[in-house]
């Protein structure tokens, strides 16, 4: 998958969840999750569903709140997860 | 003691007074006789509110005796049996684990159903139990893990028609990772015919991971008790006044985190009805500013007097005046469901009414508006 079709999926899914983040056209690196309305239930729902729609599974190190606190880190995460091809 | 309106049904009456269990009210045989009654109805209500054994002791055992339909009879007397006999495996299989943790050098002591049915329920089986709860500390959630494991458990849910073991759904294992408060619910298969298997389900915060209200979770253990279960062994318990406020703080969790309601487990009657029956049977050591002097020391006073609160008005008591408890949780904190970056999710709180009701999601709203 390439970089750009990873971050359409990305932001696709987190739309799916994030209804505020529909919002915003093209949201900043550091856009908080927590503020786009990421909360304790909707996570575990967008791991899964990350998860499925990527073919990954986050490893137990990778759970933790850093990973999902902006969505910068959040693609870091998924980018070390998922072949990109250039 | 004031007699709660009927009008959700006689039905609905009936499991209320069999959860307050006060002899001053209605008698059960006077709500049951009315013409009408419908037993599927309250057979429903009870199954949800796991409460049938409950009202199983109460309408077979009760003095004097009620008079019942024959297929509701038999249907009572079934329930009892079984849930007497699940709870006797419980019981054994708590004494097993309490033994090994023992062992292991780990501070422990069991909480909810297990501690409850043989005490302020009186052993009489009218107790559901669904599971063995224990509480560790946090830092020993992983030696924990270890003794479940050397007793043969292992984390899964039953498949109740292959009787097999099978893994936990990955989002179980994701929320324990981000909120580690207990270990996945562990299983084993027994070779009972009826209860063929038993969950054992291993805690360690009195509130929740993440949670505004935390509790030290090791000067609670340090206050245990021991409690010497009918059939034998002696397992540790937390003391009356801890044991009230997990509860408390329990019930508080299911109720006020809208998840719960989203999964359809949202807080049942037989919830209230520990409540209330902890309160009774320790009333000397929680009047008088006792109970609220331990919660303020703890920084819950807030969510405590929240269940009190609730529970005083949808059954109709004074416990929160008793306890000190009363107007110690705001009418805007009452009506508050979930405090969360999303908002706080907000209902009527009218109580009765959202325990009565079968589809409680529609209860409840986002932003201001109930």
């Amino acid at each position: 998958v390439t970089d750009d079709a990873l971050s359409a999926i990305l932001l696709d899914r987190l739309r799916a969840h994030l209804p505020r983040l529909a919002r915003d056209a093209a949201p900043a690196e550091h856009t908080w999750l927590s503020e786009a309305g990421l909360d304790s239930l909707r996570v575990i729902e967008l791991i899964t569903d990350l998860e499925r729609s990527l073919g990954i599974a986050f490893p137990d190190e990778m759970l933790s709140p850093d990973t999902f606190r902006t969505l910068g880190s959040l693609r870091q995460a998924v980018r070390s997860l998922v072949p990109v091809t250039p | 003691l004031s007699t709660p309106a009927q009008d959700l049904g006689p039905e609905w009456a009936l499991l209320e007074r069999i959860a307050v269990d006060a002899p001053d009210r209605s008698h059960p045989a006077d709500l049951a006789q009315r013409p009408g009654f419908r037993w599927g109805e309250f057979v429903e209500q009870a199954l949800r509110h796991q409460m049938l054994p409950m009202a199983a002791v109460e309408l077979l055992e009760g003095d004097p005796p009620i008079p019942l339909p024959p297929h509701i009879r038999a249907l009572l007397v079934e329930a009892l049996d079984v849930n007497r006999e699940r709870n006797r495996v419980l019981r054994a299989e708590a004494g097993r684990l309490s033994a090994a943790l023992h062992r292991a050098g780990v501070p422990h002591a069991f909480t909810k159903g297990i501690a409850l049915e043989s005490t302020v329920y009186a052993g009489r089986g009218g107790r559901l139990l669904k599971d063995v709860d224990v509480m560790v500390a946090p830092t020993d959630l992983s030696r924990g893990a270890d003794v479940l494991r050397s007793l043969g458990l292992t984390p899964g849910d039953v498949d109740p028609v292959s009787g097999r073991i099978v893994p936990l759904p990955r989002e179980h294992h994701v929320r324990l990772r981000l909120h580690p408060d207990h270990l996945p619910r562990h299983a084993r298969l027994t070779a009972h015919p009826v209860v063929r298997w038993v969950y054992v389900d291993v805690a360690c915060s009195l509130t929740w991971h993440g949670s505004a209200w935390q509790v030290p979770v090791e000067p609670v253990l340090a206050r245990a008790l021991s409690l010497r279960l009918p059939d034998g062994p002696t397992i540790p318990v937390l003391a009356p006044p801890d044991c009230l406020t997990f509860v408390a703080l329990h019930l508080f969790r299911e109720a006020w985190l809208g998840q719960w309601v989203e999964l359809g487990l949202d807080v049942t009657l037989a919830k209230f009805a520990d409540v209330v029956r902890l309160c009774r049977a320790h009333r000397d050591a929680l009047v008088g500013g006792a109970l609220v002097r331990l919660l303020e020391g703890l920084g819950v006073v807030e969510p405590v007097a929240w269940v009190f609160q609730h529970l005083d008005r949808a059954l109709s008591l004074d416990l929160s005046r008793d306890l000190a408890l009363a107007a110690r949780a705001s009418p805007d904190f009452l009506a508050a469901a979930q405090r969360s970056s999303a908002g706080e999710r907000r209902w009527d709180g009218d109580m009765r009414r959202r325990l009565h009701a079968r589809d409680r999601a529609r209860l409840f709203g986002t932003g201001d508006g109930p």
